[in-house]
């Protein structure tokens, strides 16, 4: 254990903490020793289900912007994550063509649209298509019949 | 035959828990009462010992058990400690003390029941610090059975394999699921702006304002929103990025041993917060924080940090993340966290070798409090 504190930086401190984790672990993990030879066999489908469940999911980008010192006065910008509203603005959107209709959903904030460019989709009666892709402020949602396929779900402004 | 096991077990005497130490202790439980009259009987060197404990089970020892004439005092006790998920106590137990005389061999005691199909035979054994802790005991004809030289109070119980991981699967599901509490800072400067669009972080902003010359900072603050690690990748250029419960050793440790680049990335375990600061750049500059709590790494890291919890019942602080990267380091070599990959076989590699760590680490260091 001091070759591993020492090999780690760990200060005189905090090895001494790590020593007295030890020993108490120690207690704690009687347990684990005693059923040992039980164990292997205990794991069983819960390991499968725990490994579904953490690698489920998505990679997202928290994105922060600086403005420069010599930039002019920044546009608004959000200051916090507002909670999801209800429902996007709906306006007419220019049509598609071919029978294709299209309502535009303009988002109140960035911040919100991911919320909203589901619930476009959703609107729509079809299941989110593609992947939100941030910073955009609408979204428009084509079809060439409400209850036949989506044509697509695009985006209609982007950036500030 | 009569099989004995847990002698080495029981000669194992607990001090370390009363020495100082950050960890939180478990929970205090209700302390064990007796359970009836004392029984006090007399005992010679150069005879075997034999109390009947009624309604508890029986005590004996080989000649030579104790060190001359005297006399042995059982006390029939019942207890219920505060167990994990598929231990229970299986009936009353005792509190042996001499008087006149010493112990000078184990004794060997049968009581409670072990008959539970799959079930594993254990002693609960209360510390002079009050803390329990489970030994090795043997089934003997449908009782626990235990050789033990240690006579504060033991209880009999059991253990339930499956019940006790099914405990462990729970808590971190129940993790994984859950949400924690938002983060609260404000007050950022007005040359930044952000974005979160992930449910599965906490982010707030504020200024901080550097302690050598009072340089204004801009300050993001991440925190997971579900009970697991995040990954977090950050962007180059900070002022400084700091990490709740690890200080840079430990960073450096948790990057060689899980495998990453400890210059950009992060492991942000459920429940902390880690924060980067940036003073105003000279042209405007976009930045972007990918998180995730699906990468192998941070996978592994919440399983490595579940199991650590589960067992020890600590508060997730500094030692426990401590120790958590100790353990991963030192008996984590076969389990891949480039990916989650983590079977039975070698997650009870990883658990045993540390329990056997542990006890190793504890007996050589073992000293009067």
């Amino acid at each position: 254990m001091l070759k591993f504190a020492q090999k780690h930086g760990m200060s005189a401190q905090q090895a001494s903490s790590l020593q007295s984790s030890i020993g108490k672990a120690a207690r704690a993990f009687k347990i684990v020793l005693v059923i040992a030879p039980a164990l292997q066999a205990s794991w069983g489908n819960g390991l499968d289900g725990v490994q579904n469940l953490m690698t489920k999911g998505s990679s997202d980008t928290v994105t922060v912007t600086l403005e420069g010192s010599s930039a002019p006065p920044p546009p608004p910008r959000t200051t916090a994550p507002p909670a999801a509203t209800s429902a996007p603005a709906q306006t007419a959107a220019p049509p598609g063509g071919d029978g294709v209709t299209c309502r535009q959903f303009l988002l109140a904030s960035d911040a919100d649209g991911q919320a909203m460019w589901a619930a476009a989709a959703d609107a729509a009666g079809r299941p989110q298509v593609a992947a939100w892709t941030g910073r955009l402020n609408g979204v428009s949602v084509c079809q060439d019949d409400p209850s036949r396929s989506l044509v697509s779900v695009a985006a209609v402004v982007s950036p500030y | 035959m009569r099989r004995v096991v847990g002698a080495v077990a029981a000669l194992s005497v607990l001090l370390v828990g009363s020495c100082s130490g950050s960890q939180e202790q478990a929970p205090a439980t209700p302390a064990p009462s007796p359970a009836g009259e004392p029984i006090t009987v007399p005992v010679r060197a150069d005879t075997p010992i034999r109390v009947d404990v009624p309604g508890v089970g029986t005590l004996s020892g080989e000649p030579g058990s104790v060190s001359g004439p005297g006399k042995l005092v059982v006390q029939p006790m019942r207890g219920q400690p505060a167990l994990p998920a598929g231990v229970r106590v299986t009936g009353p137990g005792v509190d042996v003390s001499f008087d006149g005389t010493t112990l000078a061999k184990p004794l060997t005691l049968t009581f409670g029941t072990s008959e539970g199909k799959g079930e594993v035979p254990v002693v609960l054994h209360q510390g002079s610090d009050g803390q329990w802790e489970v030994r090795n005991a043997a089934a003997v004809d449908g009782r626990v059975q235990v050789s033990t030289a240690d006579f504060s109070v033991n209880l009999p119980a059991s253990v339930d394999p499956p019940a006790w991981v099914d405990g462990l699967w729970q808590k971190v599901k129940s993790g994984a699921a859950g949400r924690t509490a938002l983060l609260d800072c404000s007050g950022e400067p007005p040359w930044m702006g952000w974005v979160n669009p992930s449910d599965q972080v906490h982010a707030c902003a504020t200024t901080n304002y550097s302690p050598s010359d009072a340089t204004e900072r801009a300050e993001l603050q991440l925190k997971s929103n579900r009970g697991v690690t995040l990954e977090v990748r950050y962007p180059k250029g900070a002022q400084y990025v700091w990490v709740q419960d690890q200080p840079t050793w430990l960073r450096k440790l948790m990057a060689a041993t899980y495998g990453y680049s400890g210059k950009n990335v992060v492991l942000l375990p459920a429940g902390d917060t880690m924060s980067a600061g940036w003073a105003q750049p000279g042209k405007d500059t976009e930045l972007g924080f990918a998180v995730s709590g699906r990468t192998g790494r941070a996978a592994v890291h919440t399983l490595v940090q579940g199991v650590v919890d589960y067992v020890t019942g600590w508060a997730t602080d500094l030692d426990a993340r401590v120790f958590a990267a100790y353990m991963f380091a030192e008996c984590g070599a076969g389990i891949s966290s480039s990916q989650f990959h983590v079977d039975a076989g070698n997650l009870t590699d990883l658990v045993v070798c540390v329990g056997k760590r542990a006890q190793y680490a504890r007996s050589s260091t073992r000293r009067p409090c």
